[in-house]
Parts: structure tokens; C-alpha cells; sequence
């Protein structure tokens, strides 16, 4: 039995139908329609310029698409901010953007939806609640295998593949059912690329379905279930990742190598 | 071999590393050394009972105003306008009390004055800071057109209504309006009668000739006991306990509350605290409006305190307000500092720019090449202190 048809026989978590984005005259975007299947991980693969990093800010409401549905769970879902997306359950991490260097590693977990006080100083003033988030996050990193001794410390004295364990692990804690990430290795070495791949992986254990933008092709055969391929702004093929090999995805980003789309 | 973690690298750190990574840490030492020197080169005249009250006067003054400043650094961006606010707030009370309340609504009582000259100066610090995140221009620039500005509609408006820039003789709103003695009146008074009770207890039975030598007189002060052998000074100025007021709300919201958190995050890293859902514009502008309400609080505690006002009140005060903030430990790129730093740095200024009157055999011009000299020892010290902190990985 192929892998394709077990993805084909899953539900449809998150659907996006004829996606586009223009820049006034330039087309971003163009038309693009993504399937993300329950606890699957989707790569999301292209060249510089290939609309990447557009579509998953179109999906999760950081820019406003231009066209285009967007289906949860089958039902038709307005996402026009990132407080939509989170709402829905989608939590993104971005490349750049993921930790606040100058706060600790509980503070940046919760950045944004810190647990505050079950008392009038918590609801009145937002008083933190800082014994149930430094519980919460020691269950988390258990639950996840990340190691990290000393939570009080600001993000910046941990290393970038720690960094990165901090900042997936917020898919885990707060994204009930998507996890978008972009280029979640892209400034760190071989080792640690494999704990934070192998960190991606086991999202799915806790109920989470993967969109994922690499440049690693290996990532993507190893790591991943499908791949879609996007070349200047258009989607020209997505195929279970059983049936393509290395040189067979470069073609397809490149040009060297033309498909219709399908899955 | 043994299988070693990322994590042993960071497994921990004893207390004295813990201390030296403290944002507050280089401007407690610099205010350690500071009262000490002024304990001698005063002869302790600086701290008797009413050297600690003009020196805690001032250093309340510089600690309200810096206080919203760092807070403002610490989210990233700059107010250059607070001086001018102080003046504007100023002649917006004095103006208030003296003829009464704009559009012929009648005699003004301070509170009134006070609330109307607060919504003014909220707006304003509101729509100083809508400017600044609509605009995505630098807050130094903005802050620094409104500087100008409002210096120069208060002068205006004192020129126009009162004929002269300057309101003095303002009746003593303090003995009748609560209200007035709250901001200008004085505090604390049991801490100067334990005082003075204590100086009491330390002299008695001391037989003083009738003329006291000047040595005696100078003992007796450091005991609260004025030349005629009774209390000397009462309690601090009011400024003393707003500061501590402001103080302690900025710790408590800085340490262990969410927006605390996003400030600090805000001014770290704007677009990833953007990213994970805080609402950076609004602590940005929330913050623009703290600074005018600090502004507006040092403004009313000297207007009913002197019962005057003039145009050039607060000149220069935005720049205390800063250096305050950056000898207490807040970087000017934001992200990082602390409360406490800030109130170490106040009473840091707050001494060196009085010390004049203490030691009466130096030029006052001295106080600006110390505090010159402070503020560049604090940049360094912090400096150290942040390479401390990130240079070890």
C-alpha cells in the first residue's frame, strides 16, 4: 500500500482554494490551491521569489490575500488577521521572528497569551500567573524531550537549535490543529537540524498537522509526507514524496522538469 | 565518552553571576559612591534633616519624569517633548486658577484645574504617539517638533491671556483643597517627628549656652533640631510620595504583569512581538500618554507646591529624564533596563546636580561636567555588564 493513498483516504484539515497575491502590478501569487491532510507534514518547496513565504502569510492572515478561500474543517473560514488564524488553531513559527532575545524562555513561550492570575489581580490588572507557566512548560518540554535546564533565562543564551525547540514547541502548546513553520533549520547545523526535524515529526503524535517551507530536499524526503512545488508565484506539481527523488524535485523547482499538478 | 547535552553548557549560575547580570547593578555601585562622597565632601550637611529633604525633593522630580521615559525607552522609542510638557501642564493649571476655567465655565478649584490639564495632556501624549506608529517615523524627530511646539504655545498662550510669561501670588490652594495638599503639601511627617523625637532623646539633658556655636548647630540639625531647640523640619514635599507611588506601580507592571511583558518584548523585538499577537501599537501609544501623565504629576506637584508658573519650566527635563533612564541601566535600543536601576540613577542625579549647595566652595557649573561624566561611566559600565551577559556564548 502507497503512502499516497493512505494521505488520499485522510480528512482535509485545512483547504485553500485560488489563492492569489498582487502587489499592484505584480503578481505574487497566483492562484494557488494547497491541501493540508490530518497529521500529515506538507513541504513547501521553490526557488527564491517562488511565493513561499506569500502563501503562508496569505494563510495565516499577516497579508491580506488578494483572491482566494479558505476551508477548515470543510466549513468556509474568514482568516484576515494572525488572531484569526490562532483562533482557528493554526500557529505559525516565522524564520526570524519566532523568540524576543531579551526575555526568558517562559516569557517568550507565552508572549502574547500569558496565563495571568485565576484572581482579581490576574483579570483586573494581568497579574501573571508565572508558577502555572513554568509548570505548563516543564510538562511541555517533557512531553517533547527538549532540554532545557534553566526556563528563567533570557532566549538569548540558549543555542539556535534550543531556540528553535522553544519556538516549535509553541505549535505544540497553543496550535490545537495546524502548525505552519518557515524554514524551521534554515541557520542551524547538521545536528541540530535533525533534533528540531525529528521535533517536527513528532508534532503529528500530539495531533498536529505540518505545513512546512525547506530548501533541504533531504528534509523533505526524509521528514515529509507530500511536497508541493511552487515556481514564480504558480503551484506546478505536488506528489506524495514515496514517489519523487532529489533530482526530480530540483527539476520541478528549477523548471528543468514540467508537471501538471496532482497529488 | 559521556554523553553530553546542549543544555550542561547553561546548567547554572552561582549568585554572584546571577548579581552581576542584574540591568541594575552598575548604577547601584555609581550611587553608592556618590553618597558616600557627598557624606564627606558636605560634612554631612547634604543628609541633616532638611539636606534630605531638599535632596529627596529633587530626586523625586528627576524620578517621576524618568521613570516614564525609561518605560518609553524600554519599548524602543524616545519622548524629547516631556520638558515642554512640564511647561505646558504648568501654565495650563496656573493659567486655570488664576482666570478660571476656559469658556467662561467658572472659578476653577485645583482639581478641576488638574483633571482639565490632565485630559489635555493625555491627548496629547496620545496623539504624539499615533504620529510615531502611523508614520513609522523615528520618535526622536516627532518628540523633538513637539518640543518646539508646545514650549512655543505655552508662551504664546501666556503672553495672550496673563500679558507676561511668568503667574506668581497664586493664593495657598494647599490650606483649603485636599486636593492641592496632596500635590504641593508635604508627607510623611512621622518620619521627621521619630526624627526629632529621637534627637531628644539624644540630647537630653544637654545644658546649650543661649548662643549656640556653630559646630552645636550644625550637630543639632543632624537631629531635626532647628537653633531654637525645636522641631526644625516637618516632612518631605508631597513629590516624594508620588514618586514613590509611580515607582512602585512601573516595578510591579514591568515585573509581573502581561503588559510588562509586552513592553519589554515590544521594545526588544517589535516584529516578533507583533508576530506572537502583541498589540505593539497600542503599548507604544499607551506608553506616549504615561510620559505626559508623568510630565503633568511633576508639573502640578511644583504648581501647588511654589504657587507659581512661567514659561520656562521643565527646560532641559526631557534630557534628565533620559540620562536618568541611562544611568540606571535602560539601553537606548530598548529591550532591557529596569525600575529599580531607574530609581538608583534618579537619586544618582538627583544628588550630583544638588551638590552645589552642599559644598558651597565649588562653582554650580561643576554639575554639569559630573553628570557629563556619570552618564558616560554608566554607558560603559552597562556596556561591560551587557557583554557579560550575551558574550558568553
Amino acid at each position: 500500500m502507497s503512502l499516497g493513498n493512505t494521505a488520499a483516504a485522510k480528512r482535509p484539515v485545512l483547504e485553500a482554494q485560488g489563492i492569489s497575491k498582487h502587489y499592484g502590478g505584480i503578481v505574487a501569487l497566483d492562484k494557488v490551491d494547497l491541501t493540508l491532510n490530518e497529521g500529515e507534514v506538507l513541504a513547501i518547496v521553490g526557488d527564491n521569489g517562488a511565493g513561499k513565504s506569500t502563501l503562508i502569510k496569505a494563510l495565516t492572515g499577516a497579508i491580506a490575500k488578494t483572491t482566494g478561500v479558505i476551508r477548515f474543517d470543510g466549513a468556509e473560514t474568514q482568516i484576515d488577521t494572525p488572531g484569526d488564524a490562532k483562533t482557528a488553531g493554526i500557529e505559525t513559527v516565522y524564520q526570524d521572528l519566532a523568540l524576543v532575545n531579551e526575555i526568558s524562555i517562559t516569557k517568550n513561550v507565552f508572549l502574547g497569551r500569558e496565563i495571568v492570575r485565576d484572581d482579581w489581580l490576574g483579570r483586573w490588572l494581568g497579574v501573571l500567573d508565572f508558577k502555572k507557566m513554568d509548570a505548563e512548560i516543564r510538562d511541555l518540554f517533557d512531553k517533547l524531550d527538549i532540554r532545557i535546564a534553566d526556563i528563567y533565562r533570557d532566549a538569548e543564551a540558549f543555542s539556535g537549535g534550543q531556540r528553535q525547540a522553544v519556538a516549535l514547541s509553541k505549535t505544540v502548546m497553543f496550535g490545537k490543529r495546524v502548525a505552519i513553520l518557515d524554514e524551521p533549520t534554515a541557520a542551524l547545523g547538521v545536528r541540530e537540524s535533525k533534533m528540531a526535524m525529528d521535533l517536527v515529526r513528532s508534532l503529528k503524535d500530539h495531533g498536529l498537522s505540518v505545513i512546512m517551507i525547506t530548501h533541504n530536499m533531504q528534509h523533505v524526503l526524509n521528514y515529509c509526507d507530500r511536497v508541493m512545488v511552487l515556481r514564480l508565484g504558480r503551484l506546478v506539481a505536488v506528489r506524495d514524496v514515496a514517489d519523487v527523488d532529489g533530482d526530480t524535485l530540483v527539476g520541478l523547482i528549477t523548471g528543468a522538469k514540467e508537471a501538471g499538478a496532482q497529488a | 565518552m559521556v554523553d553530553r547535552n546542549e543544555s550542561d553548557r547553561l546548567a547554572s549560575e552561582s549568585w554572584l553571576q546571577r548579581t552581576v547580570r542584574k540591568p541594575e547593578i552598575g548604577s547601584f555601585i555609581v550611587m553608592v559612591v556618590i553618597i558616600i562622597a557627598l557624606f564627606i565632601a558636605s560634612d554631612w550637611k547634604a543628609f541633616n534633616a532638611l539636606g534630605l529633604k531638599n535632596n529627596v525633593a529633587i530626586i523625586a522630580q528627576f524620578g517621576i519624569i524618568a521613570t516614564g521615559a525609561a518605560i518609553l525607552m524600554i519599548a524602543g522609542e524616545f519622548d524629547l517633548s516631556i520638558g515642554s510638557m512640564i511647561g505646558f501642564a504648568g501654565m495650563s493649571m496656573a493659567m486655570m486658577l488664576k482666570w478660571g476655567l476656559p469658556f467662561g465655565m467658572g472659578e476653577a478649584t485645583p482639581f478641576a484645574a488638574f483633571i482639565i490639564t490632565l485630559a489635555m495632556t493625555l491627548s496629547i501624549g496620545w496623539f504624539i504617539g499615533f504620529v510615531v506608529v502611523r508614520s513609522g517615523l523615528s520618535s526622536f524627530i516627532v518628540t523633538l517638533a513637539f518640543l518646539f511646539l508646545m514650549r512655543g504655545v505655552t508662551e504664546v498662550s501666556f503672553r495672550l491671556i496673563n500679558q507676561s510669561t511668568q503667574i506668581s501670588g497664586l493664593p495657598d490652594y494647599k490650606e483649603n483643597s485636599w486636593f492641592a495638599n496632596i500635590l504641593g503639601g508635604e508627607v510623611f511627617g512621622w518620619f521627621y517627628d521619630a526624627w526629632y523625637k529621637l534627637g531628644q532623646w539624644l540630647t537630653a539633658g544637654t545644658e546649650w549656652p543661649a548662643r549656640l556655636p556653630n559646630e552645636s548647630i550644625n550637630y543639632l540639625a543632624l537631629l531635626n533640631i532647628n537653633r531654637r531647640l525645636e522641631q526644625w523640619v516637618e516632612g518631605f514635599d508631597a513629590r516624594f510620595m508620588w514618586w514613590l507611588v509611580i515607582s512602585a506601580v512601573a516595578w510591579f507592571i514591568m515585573s509581573r504583569t502581561q503588559l510588562g511583558n509586552w513592553i519589554y518584548a515590544t521594545g526588544d523585538n517589535k516584529e516578533a512581538a507583533r508576530a506572537n499577537g502583541v498589540p505593539v501599537n497600542a503599548v507604544k501609544i499607551g506608553l506616549f500618554m504615561f510620559t505626559a501623565f508623568c510630565a503633568t504629576m511633576f508639573a502640578a506637584c511644583q504648581v501647588f507646591d511654589t504657587n507659581t508658573s512661567d514659561a520656562a519650566k521643565g527646560n532641559l527635563m526631557e534630557l534628565f529624564a533620559i540620562a536618568i533612564a541611562v544611568v540606571g541601566g535602560t539601553l537606548m535600543t530598548g529591550g532591557f533596563g529596569s525600575i529599580l536601576g531607574v530609581v538608583f540613577g534618579a537619586i544618582t542625579v538627583g544628588l550630583v546636580s544638588n551638590a552645589v549647595f552642599f559644598i558651597p566652595s565649588i562653582d554650580g557649573a561643576w554639575f554639569r561636567v559630573f553628570l557629563g561624566g556619570i552618564l558616560l561611566a554608566a554607558v560603559f559600565a552597562n556596556e561591560r555588564i551587557r557583554k557579560r551577559i550575551t558574550g558568553g556564548i
